[in-house]
């Protein structure tokens, strides 16, 4: 399957690699062709016909979707034929298509709504009552099925069976009454089931925990990067007013190609949480981040003879675990610790480490915590609380005299100032792999909030006038590049939206 | 000359000369003075009922009203159908057409599975200090759920008044017949 | 010692309530009068027929907050809306509104109001100069110039009054009418010019240029709230009232009818006074008649009017009047 071919698409000649299927080629002519049941990552089923098109020497039409290149192949996607054909198959779909349009979650991103626009007649001919099936249907606690909706497409079942390798999803019946039954109790089990709520191309499927939550219209979507575990899946997080609302994957093939696992998916609670920490509070109080810096000045400056224990979060970007190192090392601090909570993991995507940038704490000199921490006493504890996992053992807590802590939520301290959420900064993580990817800012959950890393670049500014802290993300991490061999020649830019490998961090995690 | 370079003719017209009679003004301040005590008389009359037929064009509102024509624009009000059911969805398409984006919705799910109706509105907001009457809203909506009613005094002396919610909406909307009755059959 | 507090007790019925009372009508009158000109009802709610909507507007004005603009001359800016009504209320005294009623029975009479009404220019050009705007400034220039124009033609056109009668006394003038007839039948063109020129005196419409709401906002009173408006207003409404009493007095018989006479005593002195007043009514009403009718004159039509036809005209009249006297007298 290697070389190229030379095809011609809509009269266009182009060049493309030999193996591909015509919609994939056509794509390198600037053509796009309709598809339902096709999706790149699953088998071929070629049930939808609604990406016929017409191969110049062939009678009849052909799927694009089943039909791979060959050599001087000429193919048409756009002409008279091929429209009619595709008319004529958006006719049939929607024939029972209940027009639930006004309360279906997926109006919006729907393809049937998409291609009913570019490629449907407008009108019904069809003059009888609509089919009824069963609508509502709960296939567990996370996904909800439509029958009167579904196009019969199976990119769930081929998905549940060839991805996720739990073939619960098949399909009952014919002709009109065919309909899409899960397999014993009805219920999914999948950790991965999730997904086929993306895959599926119209409103069959929906997901009880976004069901009615916001049309997709008012959202407003952020390209980012899941936390809930070392993987780091590519995602888009649907926010509206300053909520995260929902997440989905984002195709990236080095990484999650275009799933992500349940967990992953649902794990965002805690980024609305309302009983969250939106100011600092010094001992117990509600202060301003100026009467909190200064506190905390005043605590660090007076461990300094004492010993100061640093205990940094693997939830931290590269970038604030770098502020943290450029201020620890003008304290002096020797004792640099970081928690990673760990998991199971499994073959797919779940990685056993539980947050997204361990491996980054480690680069950036920070030990993992140990078993039997340094019985020593003192005199300030500077601690970045995990949001999840082990916190920091008790009897640690209390061998410092002065604690400054970083957390979601209040905690007993000196100065507690809050922690923001991957979702509210910009800033890097090593994944898994030593892949480098960017965290994009894509809400702000109140405005008083300052990130930690503005908050560490402020502490050190108060205590050396002549630091000069980064302002925006992009130029934090070219100080992060220029200061630590591992992450030498890395830009912003150069991370892109899908990431890059750090080929100077050495052996991989 | 004109655009295409003909020779266009003119006349000059000459300013009328007002007579020395026309100068004074009198006839004309008198016939003036007539016609203004003729209207004077004629509301006079009116308050008196002299006549059948009135002068006086005022409208003794509130006491008198406006009716209002079917197609008038008031307040947006939502509506039941005639087993007083709810008719909105919580599609919120009036909430992405409202220019001034006045409504806010909560959709929520039902309970129970055993009705037709799926989605409803959890709650549902019209700030009228923000509405500007377009009538889009109700152009938008697939339920014939939301009207413009012949509502158009909306006297409040609190901010918080003028947000109607979904009771008040409702109230205001009332019962409207419904052909397609969702609630029993899809 | 009685003569003074008596006469104290007059100027105090007379120009603090009969006055400011009959304003407050007045006020009352034109905006329903030009409601119904217009076909409309007018202020018809408080009160019965909306006669009590004057003391409403007197409330709003007395409980609005008083504004003085942090860009005015202040002292002028106070002084102006008293240095306006103080005139209105002072031209009055001479004139008897009923038998032997003048607050000031003087010899001068008429003189004296021309004296006085003249001071009331100043009320309303330094209203407008202190208001510091170029509306008030433009009104108070408006104002002044126009003021004084008619008032050439407004004495001249009083001459042959007093060419006829021989008297400056009121009274006499009165008495004069009422042997010899009403003096507008001798003096027609008189009249008319002495309408016209009062209309102007007085800055009602047509010559209500020092207002002109179209182009200056509103004048001279431009940058004016609350009661010292409302003192402007006030002065506007007495000057038409002291103008319709001396229309009256001069042209129309005064407080006597023609051919019936009118009993002696206190029941005459109430009897003509009621005569008198259904006299000025009329004119009052003429004057909002007119402004409901007329509209405004152009700055340049209304110096020309003034200065090269009224004034003229009351000069010819002021001679012929002369002439015919002097041939008809031995």
């Amino acid at each position: 399957m290697s070389g190229s071919v030379n095809i011609t698409v809509d009269g266009k000649q182009v060049a493309v690699p030999a193996g591909l299927n015509l919609i994939e080629a056509a794509r390198y002519a600037g053509k796009s062709v309709p598809h339902y049941c096709y999706h790149p990552r699953l088998s071929v089923a070629g049930n939808c016909r609604i990406c016929l098109v017409e191969i110049q020497g062939q009678g009849k039409l052909q799927i694009a979707c089943n039909t791979r290149v060959t050599e001087g192949m000429s193919y048409f996607t756009d002409n008279d034929r091929v429209r009619k054909a595709r008319e004529g198959v958006m006719e049939l779909l929607l024939i029972n298509h209940p027009l639930d349009c006004p309360i279906c979650d997926q109006a919006g991103e729907c393809k049937l709504q998409e291609y009913a626009v570019e490629h449907g007649s407008g009108i019904t001919r069809y003059a009888f009552e609509k089919v009824r099936k069963p609508k509502n249907v709960s296939w567990g606690d996370k996904v909800v099925f439509d029958s009167e909706r579904c196009i019969l497409c199976t990119r769930c079942v081929r998905f549940l069976d060839e991805v996720a390798g739990t073939p619960e999803v098949g399909l009952d019946l014919r002709g009109e009454k065919c309909t899409l039954v899960v397999k014993g109790d009805g219920k999914l089990t999948s950790p991965y089931q999730m997904n086929i709520i993306d895959l599926c191309p119209v409103g069959a499927l929906t997901s009880r925990d976004f069901r009615f939550k916001s049309r997709v219209w008012f959202m407003h979507f952020t390209d980012t990067v899941c936390t809930s575990c070392a993987r780091g899946c590519n995602t888009v997080v649907g926010s509206r007013g300053d909520r995260v609302l929902r997440m989905v994957p984002r195709t990236n093939p080095d990484v999650n190609d275009s799933w992500m696992c349940d967990f992953g998916r649902l794990h965002y609670a805690f980024v609305n949480d309302e009983t969250r920490l939106t100011l600092p509070r010094v001992a117990g109080k509600g202060a301003p981040y100026a009467t909190a810096l200064q506190r905390a000045k005043a605590i660090l400056e007076g461990a300094r003879g004492q010993g100061i224990l640093a205990v940094a979060s693997p939830f931290m970007t590269n970038e604030e675990l770098f502020a943290m190192k450029e201020l620890l090392d003008r304290l002096g601090v020797e004792d640099r610790f970081f928690l990673k909570p760990t998991g199971e993991g499994d073959d797919l995507l779940v990685h056993p480490e539980k947050c997204p940038n361990a491996r980054g704490a480690a680069l950036l000199g920070f030990a993992e915590a140990p078993a039997e921490w340094p019985s020593k006493e003192y005199g300030a504890l500077l601690y970045f609380a995990p949001h999840e996992g082990a916190d920091l053992p008790e009897e640690v807590l209390l061998r410092a005299k002065r604690r400054i802590v970083f957390s979601l939520k209040e905690r007993e301290a000196d100065v507690c100032f809050p922690l923001t959420t991957w979702i509210e900064k910009d800033g890097t993580v090593v994944s898994a792999g030593d892949r480098l990817q960017r965290l994009t800012k894509g809400i702000s959950f109140e405005p008083t909030l300052v990130t930690e890393r503005t908050v560490l670049d402020r502490l050190h500014a108060s205590l050396d006038a002549a630091h000069r802290p980064p302002d925006t993300a992009a130029q934090a991490v070219a100080r992060l590049a220029a200061a630590v061999p591992a992450f030498a020649g890395v830009t912003w830019q150069r991370i892109g939206p899908l990431g890059m490998k750090l080929e100077a961090a050495g052996a991989p995690a | 000359m004109d655009r295409d370079g003909d020779a266009v003719k003119t006349r000059v017209v000459k300013r009328p000369q007002m007579s020395l009679g026309e100068r004074i003004y009198f006839a004309t301040i008198v016939k003036g003075l007539l016609l203004t005590i003729r209207h004077f008389f004629g509301v006079f009359g009116d308050l008196f009922h002299w006549k059948t037929k009135t002068t006086a064009i005022t409208m003794q509102y509130p006491e008198e009203r406006w009716d209002f024509k079917d197609n008038f624009r008031g307040a947006p009000a939502l509506v039941m159908d005639q087993f007083g059911r709810e008719k909105c969805v919580a599609c919120q398409m009036c909430e992405f057409v409202c220019p001034p984006k006045a409504i806010t919705i909560w959709p929520a799910e039902f309970a129970t599975t055993d009705n037709n109706v799926e989605k409803y509105p959890d709650r549902f907001e019209i700030d009228m200090l923000r509405c500007i009457y377009c009538g889009f809203c109700e152009e938008a909506c697939p339920e014939e759920a939301i009207f413009l009613v012949k509502e158009a005094e909306l006297v409040h002396t609190e901010k918080k008044d003028f947000i109607h919610d979904k009771k008040k909406l409702y109230q205001m909307g009332g019962i409207r017949e419904d052909r397609i009755l969702k609630w029993q059959h899809k | 010692m009685t003569y003074v507090l008596g006469k104290l007790l007059h100027i105090v019925i007379v120009a603090g309530a009969a006055l400011p009372g009959l304003a407050a009508v007045l006020v009352w009158a034109e905006r329903r009068v030009s409601a119904f000109i217009q076909d409309r009802l007018g202020p018809n709610r408080v009160g019965p027929a909306g006669l009590l909507q004057p003391i409403a507007d007197l409330l709003k004005f007395i409980f609005k907050e008083d504004v003085i603009p942090g860009h005015v001359n202040k002292t002028l800016y106070v002084l102006a809306p008293a240095m306006s009504l103080v005139p209105a209320l002072v031209a009055f005294c001479v004139v008897p509104y009923a038998r032997g009623m003048a607050i000031a029975d003087v010899n001068v009479g008429i003189l004296l109001v021309f004296a006085i009404s003249s001071i009331a220019v100043y009320g309303v050009s330094i209203g407008g100069w202190a208001g510091n705007s170029k509306y008030s400034l433009l009104g108070g220039v408006r104002a002044s110039a126009q003021m004084i124009s008619y008032e050439l033609a407004l004495g001249a056109s009083c001459v042959p009054v007093f060419l006829v009668v021989g008297e400056l006394n009121m009274e006499a003038i009165v008495a004069w009418q009422k042997a010899n007839g009403w003096l507008v039948f001798y003096l027609f063109p008189a009249w008319i010019i002495f309408l016209v020129s009062s209309y102007a005196e007085t800055n009602r419409l047509p010559f209500d240029l020092p207002e002109a709401e179209t182009e200056l906002v509103a004048g001279y009173h431009t940058e004016y709230s609350s009661m010292k408006f409302a003192l402007f207003f006030l002065a506007e409404y007495i000057h038409m009232i002291t103008a319709s009493a001396l229309s009256v007095t001069l042209f129309f018989g005064g407080y006597e009818l023609p051919w019936v006479t009118l009993p002696g005593g206190a029941w005459g002195t109430v009897l003509s006074g009621l005569v008198f007043f259904g006299k000025i009514s009329f004119f009052l009403f003429l004057f909002i008649w007119v402004r409901w009718t007329l509209p405004r004159f152009r700055y340049d039509q209304l110096m020309n009017l003034g200065w090269k036809i009224l004034f003229p005209a009351s000069l010819v009249v002021v001679l012929a009047t002369a002439g015919w006297i002097a041939m008809v007298t031995p």
